[in-house]
């Protein structure tokens, strides 16, 4: 085969590769108002509102103004723009944990397979100081999230179910990290096997009873002050 | 014997400043506004008033121990000198919070189990002992802000994580430098009077006035 054909070969098998990583997500904060709730996250817990950090548009989770089993203000219309009919069902579980702040990205539908990553920095909070993504968030109000805890140093896997928090599993190791500086976190998720990144490292492993498939967002708990950018969901075939 | 100077720059920080000390503080210096939200929440939650409570013998025995029967609860302004400490024969209340922090699945002496004066006692006694310290505020931050004072886990938290090399994050923990108070190193301080305020604690520079 001459070189020209094999060049013309890789030409047309080039889409194909490009298959299995589609088109990424990026929840665009541009146009968002500062001060004002994000229109791109719907808050369904806690006090959400968009901040502005060197110049740049950023989701703030403000704890100052939590108070234990308050759902947003939003929430009944939050919930019935992304599950219609089905609202209800999704209200009366989502009161159940309104201990944890929680908002649902708006441009994303739907989460089965692929990365989700978002950048985050903590801020404050007396009694936690968290930032996690969310996904598999179902109907009914369950879901799973991978969060660091910056009072534990850790990233963790939890699972919410019928409004009952259960820990899953610890990352492998403890990692400080600095009040007022940026970081990610990222999930992977192929199938039922779950991998989770802190900066770029892999610290979270994990097999799920079952595949991913639901919505995504950002996750806080109780007063936790945290800032949020870059939400990125990559889906993919598997 | 309690130690004074502990408690007189460290733990309950009374907010009546003598006139004459008044006198003494550098221009422009200006103490925390006790007509503030901050002032007004703190005495709110230290009042034993409106709350009752379950073990009334631990909490007269750690309310004994730290010498709180003669004063009321003082608003807690967010600033100790690192070094303060507090001496007290009372070993066998501490022993019995060693025992306490040592059991799994045990009562830690929250508000609803020895009142806001009782827990106050707790914060106080605790800081004679690193290991203690550690969980006291593990055990405070579980319970949540009912149950334990948001300023007391503040300064407590910051006292910690000095002791393990980390910077402080509420600016509480003070060292003398060239014979002058100030703030021991401060993590992302940009933020430190917003923290300050969510834990219900005035801003840094005011609270400094009153133990300059």
């Amino acid at each position: 085969m001459s070189l020209l054909r094999l060049f013309g070969l890789c030409l047309l098998m080039a889409p194909l590769a490009g298959a299995a990583a589609q088109t990424s997500i990026r929840v665009d904060l541009s146009r968002e108002k500062v001060n004002a709730e994000p229109t791109r996250f719907l808050p369904m817990v806690g006090s959400w509102v968009v901040a502005s950090e060197g110049g740049k548009k950023v989701v703030l989770v403000d704890g100052r103004a939590w108070k234990k089993g308050q759902p947003a203000g939003g929430l009944a219309d939050n919930a019935r723009a992304i599950y219609g009919a089905r609202h209800e069902e999704f209200i009366d579980n989502v009161k159940a944990f309104a201990y944890f702040p929680i908002a649902v990205a708006k441009d994303v539908d739907h989460f089965e397979n692929g990365e989700i990553s978002v950048r985050f920095q903590m801020i404050g909070g007396t009694l936690d100081r968290c930032a996690g993504i969310m996904f598999n968030l179902k109907p009914n109000g369950d879901y799973l999230t991978v969060r660091f805890n910056g009072t534990e140093d850790n990233l963790v896997l939890w699972t919410f179910n019928n409004g009952k928090r259960s820990f899953v599993k610890r990352g492998a190791e403890n990692v400080p990290l600095e009040l007022g500086s940026w970081h990610e976190i990222k999930i992977a998720v192929h199938g039922t096997q779950l991998d989770g990144y802190l900066d770029g490292k892999h610290l979270l492993d994990y097999t799920l009873k079952e595949p991913v498939t639901g919505k995504v967002g950002l996750w806080s708990k109780t007063d936790s002050m945290s800032e949020f950018a870059d939400f990125t969901v990559t889906p993919s075939a598997q | 014997m309690i130690g004074r100077s502990f408690l007189v720059a460290a733990a309950c920080l009374t907010l009546v400043v003598p006139a004459a000390g008044a006198q003494r503080r550098a221009p422009h210096c200006t103490p925390p506004d006790t007509t503030g939200e901050w002032y007004r929440k703190q005495r709110e939650w230290l009042s034993d008033v409106k709350h009752d409570w379950s073990d009334e013998a631990l909490r007269n025995s750690l309310v004994s121990a730290a010498d709180l029967m003669a004063t009321p609860l003082a608003a807690q302004t967010g600033v100790q000198r690192e070094d303060s400490t507090i001496a007290t024969t009372d070993t066998a209340v501490l022993g019995r919070l060693r025992t306490l922090a040592a059991t799994r699945g045990s009562t830690w002496p929250t508000r609803s189990v020895v009142g806001a004066a009782g827990v106050r006692a707790v914060w106080i006694l605790v800081q004679r002992d690193t290991a203690l310290q550690r969980t006291a505020l593990h055990r405070m931050m579980e319970s949540g802000p009912d149950e334990a004072l948001a300023a007391d886990v503040a300064v407590l938290e910051d006292r910690v994580r000095l002791q393990s090399g980390r910077k402080q994050v509420y600016g509480s923990q003070l060292r003398t430098v060239n014979g002058r108070l100030v703030p021991a190193p401060i993590e992302d301080s940009a933020h430190v009077d917003m923290r300050r305020d969510a834990a219900g604690l005035p801003p840094l520079r005011s609270a400094l006035c009153v133990l300059r």
